[in-house]
């Protein structure tokens, strides 16, 4: 395979690439046959879910595998300089000084021991020699260049005194410290807000023009991807599904995983309809299925493909090369085909004939926090500032916000796990006061998702005894009454009754957040507050568990209070959205409202950082701002 | 994997000493001072006992002994833990600061001066060790329920309604478990050492009565003519110790293996 575009000479030439797994004398193979090109000054994209590899392919080409995963096959050559096998030394003054790598959280990529300076410093001197006082003010100037605002200062920053924003900015000036030719980023704005992520991607877009470097992006987010990359390849159970220009891959597909993974995208359906999903979940490439390995999943699968391997060849003149028995032969849908959300003509006032089942007024949230110095005074301030709400029977209210807005905030004191500084929360016409004896019959009432499926379950509790817990804490049922009511709930969330006796480490991170949702169902509670459910699952599960949410409203008549960042997903899900910013809610409406026709200033911002799976409509300009 | 089966083997034996053991504890052989040999395995002391016979029940006894001491530091320890890493604040404050206090005591010391209250005895000696075990099980127990306090599992359980002690025995205890087990085996060690100090000053078992320290006591009355007696003793404690300490090294192992695996599921945002 080649470049698609030729025009620039090769910098990063991948072949057959293969990396093993090795337990003992046995191995599996975890990527398997990936082939790429990255031009001088091109970028590449790698899109694929969790486990699909990409991961692991970035960490091949830069020599960093994990200890027992080893290149088992394929060649990568960079430069003309063939990587595989080559000594340790070698590879070592290879990395940093030509090949550098961004990581997904800065915080955790940079040592908190260290003072940012000293941390740029030590590339730059392990690879040049530079003295230490040259390499302080080289580090200065990098800073500067990755825009950060008073870099002489802020050069002697430890890593926590910064942003997430800003410790990205210095790891990425970690990563250009040596000007290198192939800047690989590993999912470099994950972790952030959708307003930082935006200017992180413009600066890196805006170095990458400057220092004329190759980009190989990695991103689960499509978006990401479409707003930065010449070539995309979509990776899947270790293989590339689908290699070729993003103009063309993206907008007309042809292997049925990208137009699924474009069709399960929160803007993809109009607003209120069932969104498409990718039926099951992630094959574990140590272990593929027979034949094509997407085949299972697949909504054009025929007989043949069970049976028959398909290979990765290219498709007629688009450009695009295909791991599809089928390829070329398939109606696909792309991005032209998928129905945009067009803003309704009318508006529907919700809450004109709903009653009120919450009524938040006043609230305010204040820490201290803590003081310099052993007789220091702490600072105080408001993590929600004075916000009154009201939450309807039957809606979904969302709230969107970065971090620090003090969303999660308001949905924790709504749950009691939190006590709020000032201000009253009224349940259903009754002053709320957790503590309080009375409060515990609102228990049952006001249920949770939260964000992370991983840590939501108690890994020494099976699935069956985790989703029967409210019941037995609130003594409803007899034990035997209660296992009927786990298996109802499980079956409403579209659980096997056999996943009962299991841990939830046995179940991937969509089966865990559908438990959660069981959970939360199980005492039939009037609210459910949902703070970020979906940030952690892949696209093709987030869309499973939106659709999941929506059914079940629609059957149980729950309100929902959506506390979220993504601003598509909560405008899917949501009849009305709430904006909030340091603690107060700027702006409040009808979902479509807020969400077309923005009021704020803020909220403009907001939605103008949302980037479009589109590569033909860029969002954004190169980087003039500075900060994160 | 070595160190387990030794560690299996000798509690089998240590256990069933009663049924092993060829001669009571207090059998007088008609030999003295008699060397290795079929009849006495490891021979006989100056009394005539034989020593084999004396270090399968000596055995029982000191491990016995450790359990006890572990044991009570370990509940000691895990209710101020409990408490502190639970509760928080003011009380935390003040069970810190006491077990920090404790623990700039010499356990050895403590024991004896347990011993000097309550009188000589291996219970009493036990006892005041427990005290030395207590601060570390309750700092590490602490720590871990800091850590597991914030879990989104715990505070899923808070929203359901459920009360402190479920929280506490459901969510917190099972989720602590692992480091608690390995700290354990790693105090057994400590505790045979102890015992065996104990022993050797006399503080513990009172003869006939063995235990391994009370062997080693013996044995160093005759350290020029016979180091039979006071090295079959030595290298049985040396050997149990070391053991306990391998195993609870291979146990933390196999376990943080087991969290990296959880971890690595995760994905990776």
């Amino acid at each position: 395979m080649t470049s698609p575009r030729t025009d620039q000479p090769t910098l990063l030439e991948v072949s057959g690439l293969c990396v093993d797994l090795e337990r003992g004398r046995s191995s599996t193979r975890l990527v398997s046959d990936v082939s790429f090109s990255i031009a001088r000054g091109g970028t590449l994209g790698i899109v694929g879910e969790t486990g699909s590899g990409k991961s692991l392919t970035a960490a091949a080409v830069m020599g960093v595998l994990p200890a027992r995963l080893k290149v088992g096959a394929g060649s990568i050559r960079y430069d003309g300089q063939e990587l595989v096998g080559l000594a340790e030394r070698q590879h070592r003054s290879l990395r940093g000084n030509e090949i550098a790598m961004v990581f997904q959280d800065a915080h955790a990529a940079l040592n908190p021991a260290l003072t940012i300076g000293d941390q740029i410093g030590e590339v730059i001197r392990v690879h040049t020699g530079m003295s230490r006082r040259a390499a302080r003010i080289s580090a200065v100037d990098l800073l500067d260049r990755v825009g950060i605002r008073r870099a002489g200062e802020r050069v002697d920053d430890y890593p926590h005194q910064m942003s997430g924003g800003m410790a990205q900015r210095a790891m990425i000036a970690i990563a250009i410290a040596c000007n290198p030719h192939l800047l690989i980023a590993d999912e470099p704005t994950t972790a952030l807000d959708a307003t930082v992520q935006a200017q992180i991607l413009q600066l890196i877009r805006r170095l990458q023009r400057e220092m004329g470097m190759s980009l190989l992006i990695i991103s689960h987010d499509l978006s990401v991807i479409a707003e930065m990359v010449d070539d995309v390849a979509v990776m899947y159970a270790g293989q590339f599904s689908e290699y070729g220009p993003a103009r063309s891959t993206l907008v007309k597909p042809t292997h049925p995983y990208t137009e699924a993974l474009l069709g399960a995208q929160p803007g993809a359906a109009p607003k209120g309809t069932t969104l498409r999903t990718i039926p099951g979940v992630v094959v574990n490439p140590a272990a593929p299925p027979s034949g094509c390995r997407f085949h299972p999943r697949c909504v054009h699968r025929r007989d043949a493909c069970a049976a028959e391997v398909p290979a990765l060849e290219l498709v007629g003149e688009t450009g695009s090369a295909s791991r599809c028995l089928f390829r070329g032969q398939l109606t696909l849908h792309g991005l032209d085909d998928i129905v945009a959300q067009q803003p309704p003509k009318a508006i529907s006032d919700v809450a004109a004939d709903r009653a009120v089942l919450v009524s938040i007024g006043g609230l305010t949230k204040t820490y201290r926090t803590r003081g310099q110095g052993v007789f220091g005074r702490g600072t105080y301030f408001n993590a929600v500032d004075n916000v009154s709400l009201q939450l309807f029977v039957g809606e979904t209210l969302g709230v969107v916000g970065e971090s620090g807005a003090g969303k999660s905030t308001v949905g924790r004191v709504l749950l009691g796990l939190t006590d709020a500084t000032s201000g009253v929360v009224h349940f259903d016409g009754v002053p709320l006061r957790w503590g309080t004896r009375q409060a515990r019959r609102f228990r049952r009432d006001v249920q949770v998702v939260f964000q992370n499926p991983f840590a939501l379950l108690d890994p020494t509790m099976t699935i069956g005894d985790t989703v029967a817990e409210p019941l037995a804490v609130n003594r409803v049922g007899n034990a035997t009454q209660r296992r009927t009511r786990v298996d109802e709930l499980l079956d409403q969330v579209g659980l096997a009754s056999t996943v009962r006796t299991r841990y939830p480490q046995e179940l991937s991170g969509g089966q865990r957040q559908r438990v959660a949702i069981a959970r939360a169902l199980a005492l039939q509670p009037k609210l459910i507050v949902c703070d970020e459910p979906l940030s952690a699952l892949d696209v093709s599960t987030q869309a499973q568990i939106i659709n999941l949410l929506r059914d079940l409203q629609r059957e149980h008549g729950t309100t929902y209070l959506f506390i979220g960042h993504d601003l598509p997903v909560v405008h899917q899900l949501s009849d009305r959205i709430a904006v909030m910013r340091g603690g107060e809610v700027v702006e409040i409406g009808p979902a479509d409202d807020v969400y077309y026709r923005p009021q704020h200033d803020y909220t403009r911002a907001l939605l103008s950082s949302v980037l479009s799976v589109d590569p033909r409509q860029r969002t954004l300009t190169l980087d003039t701002g500075m900060d994160g | 994997m070595v160190a387990l089966c030794f560690l299996v083997l000798m509690l089998v034996l240590a256990l069933l000493a009663d049924q092993i053991a060829p001669y009571r504890v207090d059998e007088m052989t008609p030999d003295f001072m008699h060397s290795f040999s079929k009849y006495y395995f490891f021979g006989t002391d100056n009394t005539g006992f034989d020593v084999f016979s004396r270090l399968l029940v000596g055995m029982r006894t000191s491990l016995l002994a450790c359990l006890l001491a572990v044991g009570l530091g370990l509940i000691g320890g895990a209710i101020i833990g409990l408490l502190s890493g639970y509760v928080g604040g003011i009380v935390d404050n003040v069970l810190m600061r006491v077990t920090d206090a404790f623990m700039a005591l010499p356990g050895l010391l403590m024991a004896m001066a347990v011993v000097a209250i309550l009188g000589v005895g291996v219970f009493n000696a036990m006892i005041g060790l427990s005290f030395a075990f207590m601060p570390g099980f309750a700092r590490l127990i602490r720590g871990q329920v800091l850590a597991v306090r914030e879990e989104a599992f715990v505070e899923a359980a808070r929203v359901v309604g459920a009360r402190p002690p479920r929280i506490i025995v459901r969510h917190i205890i099972p989720n602590i478990a692992s480091p608690l087990i390995v700290q354990v085996l790693m105090s057994m060690g400590f505790a045979l050492l102890a015992e065996g100090a104990l022993a050797y000053i006399g503080l513990t078992v009172q003869p006939p009565h063995p235990s391994l320290g009370s062997m080693l006591q013996l044995g160093f009355q005759f350290i020029n003519r016979t180091p039979r007696l006071i090295l079959v003793p030595g290298i049985t404690i040396v050997l149990l110790s070391a053991a306990f300490n391998a195993v609870a090294d291979g146990l933390r192992d196999a376990l943080v293996k087991q969290d990296r695996l959880v971890i690595t599921a995760e994905p990776a945002r």
